[in-house]
């Protein structure tokens, strides 16, 4: 009983963002009808991904006060936003495929250039295998990929809300510093085997390396579980904050 | 068991001892008055037996079984904190609907009856509305959710004398109505003490005293009338306190009275409640 309205409550939390969202992308896309234009458009499901991430990110604090308020446990809030994020991410999957290919309509026959992620990274692999195959492995891909940018983004959003201010401190400053300043100097140092690795791993795990989608739906799942469960250790002991 | 069972419940913030050692049992369909000063333990105890922060030591049972991610259990009880865990974008109508959906037994229209009859505004944002109006509120929900165990959270915090009347009455209705395990945790005393069967007294994190209201009362008197007669009667009693106005004095004494031995001239009353709590309480 109480699963059901945990996965209620946090499905209806992210609606509306999901419906202004799409409905932003929707304006974009029939803007594409307009007569005349040309150029390049993509990075609809990168948007989507961003979204989804901010989204992870803005869902824990108020929703676990209101459950914990209302006599739902961690252990239930926890099952609820895993099933409730399949659905959104189901939903998202979906409404970037139908998206896309209005954007395609829209385009027709003139100079504009589309490319779906699918496709971007895929191409080969397109032209051996049905439409319907392509349009169902596109539907796996941004549905794990979704799931993956959403458990990341709530993970952090957890780890913030465990962390005391001096960890917040140390973490806000010294990520960046680490990332954006030591990495790329310890990697000019070596000669550039760091950001190397890095590529090779990102090549490997998105299947770029074997021109498969499955590759990268395995990534982004074993990312998803990797953050889901790192965010249930934080949230099994986690308290409410004043 | 029925009720809620404290068992040797510990609790530290660091370096302080917030609950110590507790062991109480809040008994099914008793009204109790948790009573504290501030800091004693009184909310972190609410806290822990509904499952919002964890005990260091010790253990909650609700009617037998523990309350630790019970969600079945979790949904016996009902606290009104006195912080609002509610999001403050939702409107006082839309927290009154997913309480329905939370608590199976939440009567909609009671809520909506106790919101009118305090001038709640339903149309409004939670974060939009006064702190008195915030504890209205949640005592508007939390009288309607009619589960077994519903605890207050210093109830009427900022709310003004009129609305603070009206809850106790709807508070006493509604237990005459339908009785449940009602937990008054506030340090205003004076307001409460019609109100409670049974008064529990926390202290530094110890449970001090756990008794009735009316043995707590019987533990001593009030003596008033002229300021010299009521010196002279209390010299070597145990005092708890006094009050002098102009000529008149009363005193607040331990101890049971004996009548013979009260002079003519004073008046003999029961114990103020306030009073036995400042003395129990004091550093």
């Amino acid at each position: 009983m109480n699963i059901k309205i945990s996965v209620k409550y946090q499905f209806q939390d992210i609606t509306r963002a999901l419906i202004i969202f799409c409905g932003i992308l929707l304006i974009l896309i029939l803007m594409l009808f307009i007569p005349g234009l040309q150029g390049t458009t993509n990075g609809l499901e990168i948007s989507a991904f961003i979204f989804l991430f901010v989204i992870g990110l803005n869902t824990f604090k108020e929703n676990f006060g209101m459950f914990l308020q209302n006599g739902v446990s961690r252990k239930t809030i926890f099952a609820g936003k895993l099933l409730s994020t399949c659905a959104v991410c189901a939903i998202m999957a979906v409404a970037l495929v139908v998206l896309s290919n209005v954007a395609k309509l829209g385009i027709g026959y003139r100079d504009i250039q589309l490319g779906t992620l699918y496709e971007i990274l895929y191409t080969e692999r397109m032209a051996s295998i049905s439409p319907v195959l392509v349009v169902l492995e596109n539907l796996l891909l941004l549905f794990c990929c979704c799931f993956a940018f959403m458990m990341v983004g709530y993970f952090i959003t957890i780890a913030y809300y465990r962390m005391d201010k001096h960890w917040k401190l140390l973490i806000s400053v010294g990520l960046p510093v680490l990332c954006f300043v030591l990495l790329p100097i310890v990697d000019t140092v070596l000669g550039g085997v760091i950001f190397l690795s890095i590529l090779r791993v990102l090549m490997f795990a998105t299947g770029l390396q074997f021109g498969s989608p499955y590759i990268c739906m395995l990534s982004a799942l074993a990312v998803t579980a990797v953050f889901s469960g790192l965010s249930w250790l934080l949230m099994r002991r986690a308290v409410v904050k004043n | 068991m029925s009720g809620i069972e404290i068992k040797q419940v510990s609790k530290r913030f660091g370096d302080v001892t917030a609950l110590d050692h507790v062991n109480i049992c809040f008994q099914k369909n008793k009204i109790y008055g948790l009573l504290g000063r501030n800091g004693a333990g009184k909310s972190t105890l609410l806290n822990v037996i509904t499952n919002r922060i964890f005990a260091d030591e010790g253990e909650v049972l609700v009617d037998g079984e523990p309350s630790v991610e019970n969600d079945r259990v979790l949904r016996k009880i009902y606290l009104m904190s006195e912080q609002s865990y509610y999001p403050p974008g939702m409107k006082v109508k839309e927290a009154f609907q997913w309480s329905a959906e939370f608590y199976p037994d939440f009567d909609k229209g009671y809520a909506e009856k106790t919101a009118s009859l305090f001038q709640l505004p339903t149309k409004k944002k939670i974060h939009d509305l006064s702190t008195g109006y915030q504890s209205i509120f949640k005592i508007c929900i939390a009288m309607a959710v009619n589960t077994p165990y519903v605890l207050f959270d210093e109830p009427v915090l900022g709310l003004d004398a009129n609305h603070r009347q009206l809850f106790y009455k709807l508070l006493i209705e509604k237990y005459s109505d339908s009785p449940s395990t009602i937990v008054i945790s506030t340090h205003l005393i004076e307001e409460v003490a019609n109100v409670i069967e049974q008064i529990i007294i926390i202290k530094n994190g110890r449970i001090i005293r756990d008794e009735t209201t009316e043995e707590l009362l019987s533990k001593g008197y009030t003596v008033s009338g002229n300021a010299a007669l009521v010196d002279r009667y209390t010299a070597g009693r145990k005092l708890l306190g006094e009050d002098t106005l102009g000529g008149l004095k009363s005193a607040y004494l331990l101890g049971s009275v004996k009548k013979e031995e009260v002079p003519a001239g004073l008046e003999v009353s029961k114990l103020d409640l306030q009073k036995l709590f400042i003395q129990m309480t004091n550093d």
